[in-house]
């Protein structure tokens, strides 16, 4: 890499790791501002109505504090991904904060949605919002995982916990369910 | 409503296009796919759609500032981390319980006599810890759902994955899952067999 990576700002993960290690706090600065935005949304979408920001704190320190466990430089938002994603199930269990996080349902997602744009949404918006809202909740996961954060099956199956192979079958079933939708609508 | 491309190369190739994460020549392809079929045009219009309508989720602010003052002190580079005993009893019991949890399919034991405690715990996740392709970045897979029992058929992988851990990965291993152990967990449905074997696994 050469001093016009300084910034941090397009280092690759695997560098800012390395330079966080070294003691440079500006590496993680990058790498927070880089993955907690799309660590929140995921964490929103999973039904967290409250305690977003602490979900996505704590799988950060969580994440951060056993780097040393894998070197890749393509991992790091799968990694955080999958603790966020233990962290929310494990409050639900947990029964403590109930009132915070629900289950999503049918149309649930598209509820979550009203509330920020329901000014700006076109009609097709909201049909598409009604559509994935009537996924199921691991079919949901999928096609968000694919189709909003670009992730592709293998990273998929790893922070669902599944297998490639279920990952894009999960996929294309996903997609056919909103196109039946839509076209039903 | 229209009927899905049989070209499924190009239609697994759309949430990458969509994406800009496609090499030249790849993107080139789909590019020219796209202008020659309706159906992928469709569905990658589709996809676009989808994309705008899940970018809308309302999430909250995240203070960066608060979480980067939140986070531990770096870690120094593993070469200079202290290291655990290779093959140890406590590997076999890892061994042991990650197999078990590969075949089992429902349930993970995580044994914990390494600190010093004789109680384990029956978590209702299959963890499977494996080797990526370069066997460069041991993942930890958590699941909570029946659709991880594919997985199964990695278990006969696993042994081979865990030796090739060298002892800053294991170490690092069993912090991950001795945090995962900590954390609460209580499901009904918790398999009984799993509980069983568990038990097993604490008496050896
Ligand atoms: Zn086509």
């Amino acid at each position: 890499m050469t001093a016009d990576t300084a910034s941090g700002v397009e280092a690759p993960d695997g560098e800012l790791i390395s330079r966080w290690r070294a003691g440079d706090e500006r590496a993680a600065t990058h790498l927070v501002a880089r993955h907690a935005p799309s660590v929140a949304r995921y964490v929103a979408s999973l039904g967290m109505r409250e305690g977003v920001e602490e979900v996505v704190q704590d799988a950060f320190v969580r994440a951060f504090g056993s780097l040393d466990a894998f070197r890749g430089e393509s991992s790091l938002r799968t990694w955080l991904f999958t603790i966020a994603r233990r962290l929310v199930l494990d409050r639900r269990r947990s029964g403590r904060r109930r009132r915070e996080t629900t289950e999503l349902q049918d149309g649930d997602v598209a509820t979550e949605y009203d509330a920020l744009d329901s000014l700006i949404a076109e009609e097709s918006q909201q049909k598409m919002r009604h559509a994935i809202g009537r996924l199921t909740t691991t079919q949901r996961e999928v096609f968000m995982l694919r189709v909003n954060d670009g992730m592709s099956y293998k990273e998929i199956a790893d922070v669902v916990g599944t297998t490639e192979g279920a990952a894009r079958v999960h996929y294309h079933n996903a997609l056919r369910q909103v196109k039946e939708t839509l076209h039903d609508d | 409503m229209m009927t899905d491309c049989s070209n499924i190369e190009m239609r697994e190739l759309l949430p990458d296009f969509l994406h800009g994460t496609l090499s030249g020549d790849e993107r080139s392809r789909v590019e020219a796919h796209l202008a020659s079929c309706e159906a992928c045009a469709a569905e990658h219009a589709l996809l676009l759609s989808a994309r705008r309508a899940l970018a809308g989720l309302r999430v909250p602010h995240i203070d960066t500032a608060e979480i980067v003052a939140a986070l531990p002190r770096p870690i120094p580079p593993i070469a200079h981390r202290p290291t655990v005993a290779r093959h140890s009893p406590m590997l076999f019991r890892l061994a042991a319980a990650i197999t078990f949890i590969a075949v089992g399919g429902m349930s993970v034991a995580v044994a914990r006599s390494y600190w010093g405690e004789a109680s384990v715990s029956s978590v209702d996740s299959v963890m499977a810890w494996r080797s990526d392709t370069a066997r460069d970045v041991p993942t930890l897979a958590i699941a909570d759902t029946p659709s991880a029992a594919p997985a199964a058929t990695r278990g006969l992988a696993v042994h081979a994955a865990i030796s090739d851990l060298n002892d800053a990965d294991l170490e690092s291993l069993l912090g991950e899952l001795d945090q995962l152990e900590a954390a609460p967990l209580a499901e009904p449905e918790s398999t009984p067999g799993g509980r069983a074997l568990a038990g097993a696994i604490s008496g050896s």
